[in-house]
């Protein structure tokens, strides 16, 4: 844990040597404020609530963390780096798990920093507050697994754009996965078992049913799952492609 | 390093394996592992249920009746199927032997779609109608009462729980208790209306289906002689003009140790008056109702002509002012919320909100060692405001304009109990029994004369509501048509202090606990506040600058009055100076009029803006700012010095 630590402070740090960090951050704030209350009508619906600020979350986190991951690993192995990262005396495990939750770590403080809505929405009513910390939670599971695949596909080239595409693309599967237009691919060959688990890995489903306000067990576990699996995909990749290379 | 092995192609078809067979062993395996986080505890099971599961005497079975294949395409429902799949097992768990679930997979076309409708499930046609999609509930008692939910409503999530209770409730005592209503009020969608026929279109209130799923209810008239001895609980909706054996009768039912739920208005907006409804303008009979004899011998009074005004807590209404639409307060209807209710009381302590429309005052009265316990109860900032201004079009703006907080928490709603003495010392009023009087209560009056009771057996506990137009579905209910059955999606908890009351009231309290808990929604109190006092402050300028305006019209219109004799076509030279200054000053006076009004709308803008400013714009701009000068200074540090 100690060598994973090291490489997550040093992502950390990374991210905010240079501008890219508060860009990021400035628009999901500007991005998320802006749904919130144009196309969420935060007023006009006249709840003291964050519904409409969460609703949008996924979409904003299917075009942005894609756009964070993307130069997890595209970057080092365009520069050469991952050679070096490699050599140092640390696995290959804790070199992704400390990676990515640098990046867990700054989609949170990313996150955090909308607290302005929080304290908005309790200046205005009188909100349930249970509900939007689950939300929140929910939220920043959500944005884990966004971010845990996008790793995996930036470990897959060294192209930042093509990761970003393919990232946006898998993970729109997984927002969908459970609607029509995922289903349909599969309703005619899969059996029903099979249609099942695929309608159970819709991002959407798991969000909502925790920002109604309660931690189900089952949805942390697949958010956490999945985390893992495409960590796990991005190692196995890692170490594909350093035997290719 | 890791095992290569492991680090291959297929290691990553297992993982994935693995990632889908774990998760569909958690799905199994953890359904009732949950962590509810909601204020009201919505996703957690409440004592009433459990107790209701636990003291089950019969079993009951219920049949849940979902066609999976439909609902894999329907993401929506699908959750939701879930989450009452989940709780109807979470229920047969605790009820333990008492409670069988059956899960059924109506398929098209099969038998068990069949025995769905007969159940009286609702079909949702799918694909162009050729498929019918179930998602409903039938519960059976083993003396075979039947019980159904025909569609679980999406829409009425929150109330999962609580139909659900009420269902098996319902099937475990099938006798329900007998409810007396009496009611000079519409509210079973006939009546009410003497010289009208009844109206198709006519609905009964869904305040009454509420309460017959629970009551049966028997319908009393305001001319019976006497209460029936079957009824456990005695509801009586604006009591106008009720003949003294109707109130002897009430009073000796009270003495007797029956419970009762009183209704009374200043002024009912569901009456008319005895007027034609269809016309507001043509006048009508009084549209009070009050009970000042009986309410006296219980200690209380419903004060004389008055209604309450809060403008806290007013909602909102559009009217026609200067020919345009606006939409402003209207203090006296009013949207209580759960600091205005008794916390103590089971009745009120959960309901997060109740709306009345010109709701009466209620007091406490003499000496008659009765308490009056207030359940619902006004802000300090409402003020008395005399029936009669409230007319069949009243004068929005003068309400407004004329409102001053009394500093005063006024009671709408309250509990009587105690001791009491009769209101009729002399014994049974000598009337002679209408025409009306049904043949089955003559005898009860009979014996009722008999034993005359002077005094309370025991405390009386009788519940007094100064509002009627509480019970209407437009102040609490939003009605929604699905297929032809008339569904309520309550937007207050009108409903909820009804029936939570009417239950306490027969001493059963299992199903308030459940009842109480959904959400309603959450109004932005600070923002309505604002409004509100920006309004009142244009509203006070706008009052100064309308007299300006009028003075100045009566001025032009006296100087025209004033022409000079024999010659009316001209005015003098002074008069014609006067007259342009004049009208200078009412081109001024109505700019300045418009100004305001506009203001008025761009100052509850303002508020919007400033609050989509610091969201949207000051924070990611700070953060913006914050993140090139750490970024910048990461780098000075680094570059080294020259």
């Amino acid at each position: 844990m100690g060598r994973i630590g090291v490489i997550f402070q040093r992502e950390l740090a990374g991210y905010f040597a240079t501008p890219i960090a508060a860009v990021f951050i400035v628009i999901f704030l500007l991005l998320s404020g802006a749904f919130t209350f144009y196309l969420g009508n935060y007023f006009a619906r006249g709840q003291a609530d964050l519904v409409p600020f969460f609703d949008f979350h996924p979409w904003l986190y299917l075009v942005l963390i894609p756009a964070l991951a993307m130069r997890l690993w595209a970057e080092e192995r365009r520069s050469g780096t991952i050679e070096l990262l490699l050599t140092l005396p640390v696995t290959m495990w804790e070199a992704v798990a400390g990676k990515f939750l640098a990046a867990w770590c700054f989609t949170g403080i990313a996150l955090a920093l909308t607290f302005p809505m929080w304290l908005t929405v309790n200046l205005l009513g009188d909100p349930d507050n249970g509900v939007i910390l689950a939300s929140y939670l929910g939220s920043l599971l959500m944005a884990g697994g966004f971010l845990a695949i996008g790793s995996c596909i930036s470990a897959l080239t060294k192209n930042q754009v093509i990761a970003f595409v393919i990232s946006v693309v898998i993970s729109l599967g997984f927002i969908l996965s459970g609607f029509p237009l995922v289903l349909e691919l599969f309703s005619g060959w899969a059996p029903q078992f099979l249609l099942n688990a695929i309608s159970s890995f819709s991002f959407l489903t798991h969000f909502q049913s925790i920002s109604k306000g309660v931690l189900d067990l089952r949805d942390i576990l697949f958010f956490l799952s999945l985390i893992a699996f495409w960590l796990f995909a991005t190692a196995t990749v890692i170490d594909m492609k350093k035997a290719e290379s | 390093m890791m095992n290569r092995k492991l680090l291959t192609g297929s290691g990553l078809i297992m993982a994935a394996v693995l990632f889908g067979v774990f998760n569909m062993v958690s799905n199994a395996a953890f359904s009732s592992a949950r962590f509810d986080l909601t204020e009201h505890d919505l996703y957690t099971l409440s004592e009433g249920t459990r107790n209701v599961l636990k003291n089950l005497e019969e079993p009951i079975t219920l049949r849940f009746y979902l066609s999976q294949k439909l609902a894999t395409g329907l993401p929506g429902i699908k959750s939701y199927a879930t989450r009452v799949r989940e709780m109807l097992e979470e229920y047969a768990q605790v009820a333990g032997d008492q409670l069988y679930l059956q899960v059924m997979d109506p398929e098209p076309f099969s038998e068990e779609e069949d025995r769905a409708v007969a159940y009286g499930l609702q079909g949702i046609p799918l694909d162009n109608g050729s498929t019918q999609f179930y998602f409903g509930l039938a519960g059976t008692s083993s003396t075979d009462e039947l019980e159904v939910i025909p569609f679980f409503q999406p829409e009425r999530e929150e109330f999962l729980e609580y139909d659900l209770t009420k269902l098996i409730h319902t099937l475990a005592n099938p006798k329900k208790k007998v409810l007396g209503l009496l009611s000079t009020l519409p509210i079973d969608g006939s009546g009410g209306m003497p010289f009208m026929p009844p109206q198709g279109g006519s609905q009964p209130w869904l305040i009454l289906s509420h309460i017959e799923q629970m009551f049966e209810v028997k319908k009393i008239e305001p001319t019976a002689g006497a209460i029936p001895e079957e009824i456990s609980v005695l509801m009586i909706v604006h009591p106008k003009s009720l003949s003294e054996a109707t109130l002897y009768a009430i009073d000796q039912y009270v003495l007797g140790g029956g419970h009762a739920m009183i209704f009374v208005d200043p002024l009912a907006e569901s009456d008319s008056g005895g007027g034609n409804p269809m016309n507001p303008m043509g006048g009508g009979g009084p549209r009070d109702s009050n009970m000042p004899k009986l309410f006296e011998a219980w200690g209380v009074e419903l004060v004389k002509g008055q209604v309450l005004g809060d403008l806290p807590l007013a909602k909102k209404v559009q009217v026609q002012q200067q020919s345009r639409l606006q939409v402003v307060d209207y203090p006296v209807w009013i949207d209580f919320r759960q600091e205005h209710f008794s916390d103590k009381d089971i009745v009120t302590a959960q309901v997060p909100s109740i709306t009345v429309a010109s709701a009466g005052i209620i007091r406490k009265k003499g000496e008659t060692g009765t308490t009056v316990e207030a359940l619902i109860q006004s802000d300090e900032a409402a003020m008395q405001i005399e029936a009669s201004r409230l007319s069949a079009m009243p004068d929005v703006g003068g309400l407004l304009n004329s409102y001053r907080p009394e500093g005063e928490k006024f009671i709408v709603a309250a509990r009587v109990t105690g001791t009491v003495k009769t209101a009729f010392p002399e014994g049974k009023p000598k009337e002679v029994p209408t025409k009306d009087e049904t043949p089955d209560t003559a005898p009860e009056t009979e014996s009722q004369t008999k034993d005359h009771l002077k005094e309370s057996k025991e405390p009386i506990n009788v519940i007094v509501v100064a509002d009627t137009d509480i019970l209407q579905d437009r102040f609490w209910v939003q009605v929604q048509n699905f297929f032809g059955q008339r569904i309520g999606i309550p937007n207050s908890g009108n409903g909820t202090f009804v029936t939570n009351a009417l239950d306490n009231l027969t001493g059963s309290n299992d199903l308030i606990s459940v009842r109480s808990r959904a959400g309603y929604s959450r109004p932005f109190t600070l923002l309505r506040v604002l409004q509100q006092e920006a309004e009142q402050q244009f509203r006070q300028k706008e009052q100064v600058l309308q007299e300006q305006l009028k003075a100045t019209e009566r001025k032009i219109q006296e100087l025209q009055s004033q022409k000079p004799e024999g010659n009316s076509m001209i005015l003098s030279v002074e008069q014609q100076e006067a007259m342009g200054q004049f009208r200078k000053e009412l081109l001024q006076v109505r700019k300045e009029l418009r100004g305001v009004q506009h203001e008025l709308g761009k100052n509850i803008e303002r508020v919007e803006s400033w609050v989509k400013f610091i969201n949207i714009g000051l924070v990611p701009l700070l953060i913006g700012i914050a993140g090139v000068w750490i970024s910048s200074s990461g780098i000075r540090k680094k570059r080294p010095k020259a």
